[in-house]
């Protein structure tokens, strides 16, 4: 692999140099400083490739097979989860560990010492608070500036794990993701493999391990299964590699499959290595970039207006404000109404079933012949308590799918603000898609912090409002896969892939989840408060009471307890919940457009234009330009 | 509370000779009453809480009872492939679950004891429940492959569960043991999230015990854990590790070690298989590879819940542990101003429970520990 320098290189450099010279007269240093470690990097021309996967597939052995080493001392395997710290690997004539505390501090160590900081056993909880260990060596194969990484495993029951691990990703330009040929790639895999994708890494090298382990029926299964998946989520992976990571490390590098790896490896460094560092730089420099821009770019937006200009905006802003509380209050009329007709049937349906258990328990009852009449009363709880189960179960399925649909109306014509890039700031209404122009001058708010960070958040966050209200004391977490078909099933389709992905969207439970009628029983459950609460003064009147008469009607006395309770308690309750429900809806609208009214007031606060504006829009024009000609490179 | 290890000494004699299902179920129901209304009784809020978690747990026995008098489903259940399926062919001794080395079993199977060989569906909305018979496992095996097939298939949706009956000795006490879809497969497009669906309804409506599957070399993921604690941490004493025919003792006693404290108070048993290795046992009818395979062991632990008059004591010792693990937890509570709890019942309901005359020596053994004393020093 020999660099060749391409001669744009420095050019590119030279250009984020500029970026970054330009943008240190307008913000902080932080910015050009990591602007300068990133170009740091880049100088360097090392290319850092990571191993990556779940826990306990293989990684620590495929590196040390991959540094040609006949111990784990470097990087130690396990049968439990092992590997808890990130591990670099790189090329120097001598050997050599230094391990860097997450505090800054670091310190040279013997290679005998790794295990002591790297592994969950010798350093339980990352107790010693390792952030890298750093470890050169003539590794063969590294001589290049190829930096090897040695990551922990994710999804383990250690969660720090996952946190070294997702810190880590970015700093990665290509990554080796490993799974083994006994589990075919699963939710977690999926979910890892999509936050490479985000952090922009493009190559990603797919290899099945311990395939000596298996049958080749059970690999083929696998490969297929793998390759279907890969494809449904839209990974572009063309190579699936069949290794034996221990294979190799035990000497028998011929059968593993291993050099076939390394030789598309280091085939795609030989041939894409210039290009990949450079996307890769540039998508780092973007990154830190980006968000800057759109701060200054509204303080801008902003500033550069007259006061009349604000105003005039403040003004339309409020005007249009009143013009939204008429399709608000339709929206969250049209609601309760919904809501509330849900429940009136459902007090109506409850009659009709109190009703129908009485009737099947005075049938119960009379139809006992003489002498179970004792077994009859030792059961009588148990037999209320399924049956009056069974019948609410009935009521509250029904009464979950009218509320579910009502969430779902309101969901979709509800008002909300919504970015939109290049036209700044859209005000959805039912009329269709309205804009607030010029409000701000049409810049991207995501720099205001108000919360309207994109459709995407907004999206998400209403939906966990919304959740978080209608489950107020459920505390249960949604698979993703549910909060995905519960997105497409508020029309957010393409919004339904990245939640499946991102455990960012903490939307607490879809509504589908938890059925309503467990929520019904209040916070302890239905079928728990079921049983706490009916079954024990049954069985205390019960077994007292041998009389048949005295049994049906204490029954009837308690079915309707319960029903009154549910009447009483809990009908009232979900009235309640719907009023919070659309409260949760009105405070997130009213709070983004206070934050917006904020935005302009300050904005208007700020000392009157000055010569200098003009040399800010200079300034950011010029910025702009920069980064369109680097990004063109991309 | 105490903690509550699988290599526990058992509970002193509690005897349930005189105690039938119905017996039991009717003390337990006399528990609950008192542990409840006492709940209820108490100001404290970490007392109330305390005696709220042990209303929880007896609800959750109450419910084992209950069902133990009629049907009694043991579930296998686990993460997506780890070997459910091959271990259940391991205890079954023949091949009648399908098995590929991807997401596979995607409808609950349950196997209970039968005269013949059969296989019965019950669909989700249909009345309608086919049954087939036939005359070898071979038969039944491929009949459940095609009932299985196909990811997200649409006729497949439509069934609840499959019910396959076999003249097993294992499950002559009637015992159903089921297998059941994985959960945290990869799926997407229409079958996304099918298989774990399918599972949840399932545990939540008909299962009465979880044997919990993990799969050694891979060890105990966040998402297992997650959907222990969700779904099925009450009803789970066994937890499985297969896969384990190259894990020698030294190697067993870190994984429990590094795992257990993820269990909380209650740690389920550790049994340690290879449901592979149990499948070529029973192939070549080699007792001393079955027993190797862990898979014996197994099935005495199945055995004993199989066994109504065992399934009787376990339940009941069950009541006896919760009974000694609240006490526990009472005698040790000191309120801000570190007094001791001088009440700790309901005394109208203290004086209830003591007059139910029951001469069960279960009743006395309940009796001496729900009494008040001091069993912390100090
Ligand atoms: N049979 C077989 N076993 C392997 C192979 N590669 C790794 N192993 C075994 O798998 C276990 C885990 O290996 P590690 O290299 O520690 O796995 P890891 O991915 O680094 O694990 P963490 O660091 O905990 O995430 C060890 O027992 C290895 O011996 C292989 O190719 N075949
Ligand atoms: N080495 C080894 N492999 C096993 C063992 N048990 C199962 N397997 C293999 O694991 C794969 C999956 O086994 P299944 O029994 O279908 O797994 P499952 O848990 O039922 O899978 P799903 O039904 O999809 O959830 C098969 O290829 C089995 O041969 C074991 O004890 N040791
Ligand atoms: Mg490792
Ligand atoms: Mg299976």
């Amino acid at each position: 692999m020999q660099i060749q320098a391409r001669p744009g290189r420095e050019l590119i450099i030279r250009k984020v140099i500029e970026l970054g010279e330009a943008l240190s007269r307008s913000v902080d240093h932080t910015v050009a400083d990591s602007l300068g470690a990133i170009i740091q990097t880049f100088r360097r021309e090392s290319f850092t490739i990571a191993i990556m996967g779940k826990a306990k597939r293989g990684k620590s052995t495929l590196i040390n097979a991959l540094l040609g080493r006949t111990d784990d001392l470097v990087a130690p395997v396990d049968r439990l989860p092992a590997s808890s710290a990130v591990s670099r690997f790189r090329y120097a004539a001598a050997e050599k560990a230094t391990v860097s505390y997450r505090e800054g501090r670091s310190e040279v160590i013997s290679l005998d010492c790794i295990r002591e900081y790297v592994t969950e056993e010798s350093n339980p909880g990352n107790r010693k608070g390792v952030g890298v260990v750093e470890v050169e060596g003539p590794f063969p194969g590294l001589q290049d500036g190829l930096i090897l990484v040695d990551t922990p495993g994710a999804a383990s029951i250690h969660e720090h794990h996952d946190q070294l691990l997702h810190q880590f990703i970015p700093e990665a330009d290509a990554v080796i993701f490993l799974v083994t040929a006994r589990m075919p790639l699963d939710q977690d895999e999926l979910d890892l493999l999509r936050e490479i994708r985000v952090a922009d890494i493009r190559k990603v090298f797919f290899a099945i391990n311990r395939v000596d382990e298996c049958s080749e029926g059970d690999l083929r299964d696998a490969i297929n299964h793998n390759r279907q998946l890969l494809r449904s989520v839209g990974l572009a992976i063309d190579l699936i590699h069949p290794i034996s990571a221990r294979q190799a490390f035990r000497g028998q590098v011929g059968t593993s499959g291993l050099p076939t790896l390394a030789t598309d490896v280091s085939a795609f460094i030989g041939q894409h290595r210039a290009r990949v560092l450079e996307e890769r730089f540039i998508a780092r420099v973007m990154a830190v970039v980006e968000p800057t821009l759109r701060d200054l770019e509204f303080e801008m937006a902003t500033t550069r207006k007259a006061d009349v200009e604000l105003r005039e905006e403040l003004e339309s802003l409020r005007r249009r404000r009143g013009s939204i509380e008429a399709t608000r209050d339709l929206a969250e009329r049209e609601f309760l109404h919904a809501w509330n007709d849900a429940l009136d049937r459902m007090e109506q349906a409850l009659d009709v079933e109190q009703g129908r258990v009485r009737a099947e328990l005075v049938r119960h009852v009379n139809g006992a012949g003489v002498l179970d009449i004792r077994k009859l009363a030792d059961d009588l709880p148990t037999w209320l308590n399924r049956t009056i189960e069974d019948h609410l179960m009935i009521v509250g399925q029904s009464f979950e799918e009218r509320a579910r649909a009502a969430c779902e109306k309101l969901q979709t014509e509800y008002p909300a603000l919504g970015v939109q890039e290049g036209t700044g700031v859209v005000l959805r209404t039912r009329a269709g898609n309205e804009l607030i122009s010029g409000a701000i001058g049409g810049v991207a708010l995501t720099a205001t912090g108000i919360g309207v960070a994109s459709a995407a958040g907004t999206a998400a966050a209403g939906i966990a409002a919304a959740n978080a209200a209608a489950l107020a004391a459920t505390t249960t977490v949604s698979a993703p896969s549910l909060l995905a078909s519960w997105l497409v099933a508020l029309g957010f389709g393409e919004l339904a892939p990245l939640a499946t992905g991102t455990a960012t969207v903490v939307a607490p439970a879809a509504l589908t989840a938890t059925p309503f009628w467990v929520a019904l029983g209040g916070p302890v459950g239905w079928t728990l408060a079921g049983i706490g609460a009916l079954a024990v003064p049954f069985s205390w009147h019960l077994s007292r009471t041998r009389l048949r008469d005295r049994l049906e009607a204490e029954g009837i006395e308690q079915v309707d307890r319960v029903f009154l309770h549910i009447r009483k308690d809990r009908l009232p309750a979900l009235r309640k919940m719907a009023r919070s429900i659309a409260g949760e809806f009105r405070l997130r609208l009213d709070r983004q457009i206070a934050g917006l009214e904020e935005a302009i007031a300050k904005a208007m606060s700020r000392p009157a234009a000055s010569p200098q504006l003009d040399d800010r829009a200079a300034q950011i024009a010029r910025i702009r330009e920069i980064l369109d000609q680097i990004r063109s490179r991309a | 509370m105490t903690p509550t290890a699988d290599d526990a000494s058992p509970p002193a004699a509690t005897g349930t000779m005189d105690m039938d299902w119905a017996g039991l179920l009717s003390l337990t129901n006399e528990l609950l009453m008192l542990v409840h209304e006492t709940e209820l009784y108490h100001k404290c809020r970490r007392v109330a809480s305390a005696l709220g978690d042990a209303r929880r747990s007896l609800v959750a026995i109450r419910r084992r009872i209950e069902q133990s008098g009629r049907r009694d489903v043991v579930a296998v259940v686990g993460l997506t492939n780890v070997g459910k399926s091959t271990l259940l062919n391991a205890l079954l001794g023949e091949e009648f679950a399908p098995r590929r080395n991807r997401p596979c079993t995607s409808i609950p199977i349950e196997f209970c004891h039968g005269p013949s060989l059969g296989v019965t569906v019950y669909y989700e909305e249909r009345l309608e429940r086919p049954t087939w018979r036939f005359d070898t496992p071979r038969e039944v095996h491929g009949c459940l492959e095609r009932l299985g097939e196909g990811e997200g298939g649409t006729a497949r949706g439509a069934i609840r569960r499959i019910e396959v009956t076999l003249p097993s000795p294992l499950l002559a006490g009637g015992l159903v043991i089921a297998d059941t879809p994985g959960f945290g497969a990869g799926q997407v497009g229409e079958a996304a999230g099918s298989h774990e669906a399918a599972l949840r309804g399932y545990l939540e409506r008909d299962v009465t015990r979880v044997f919990w599957v993990v799969l050694a070399d891979q060890g105990i993921g966040r998402r297992e854990v997650e959907f222990r604690d969700q779904f099925f941490a009450r009803v789970c004493d066994d937890l499985v590790i297969t896969g384990c025919e190259d894990w020698d003792v030294d190697d067993r006693a870190r994984f429990r070690a590094r795992y257990a404290d993820s269990f909380g108070h209650r740690v389920p048993a550790f049994h340690f298989v290879s449901g592979l290795q149990g499948l070529d046992a029973r192939r070549n009818a080699d007792e001393r590879a079955l027993e190797d395979a862990g898979i014996v062991e197994l099935e005495r632990r199945i055995r004993d819940l199989a066994n109504p008059e065992d399934r009787l004591r376990s339940a009941s010792e069950e009541l006896v542990r919760l009974t000694e693990d609240l006490a526990y937890w009472l005698s040790g509570y000191h309120d801000d101003r570190s007094r001791p709890l001088t009440l700790w019942w309901r005394p109208d309901s203290w004086s209830r429970w003591l007059a139910i005359d029951r001469p069960a020596p279960l009743k006395q053994s309940l009796d001496r520990r729900l009494v008040r004393r001091r069993l912390h020093p100090g």
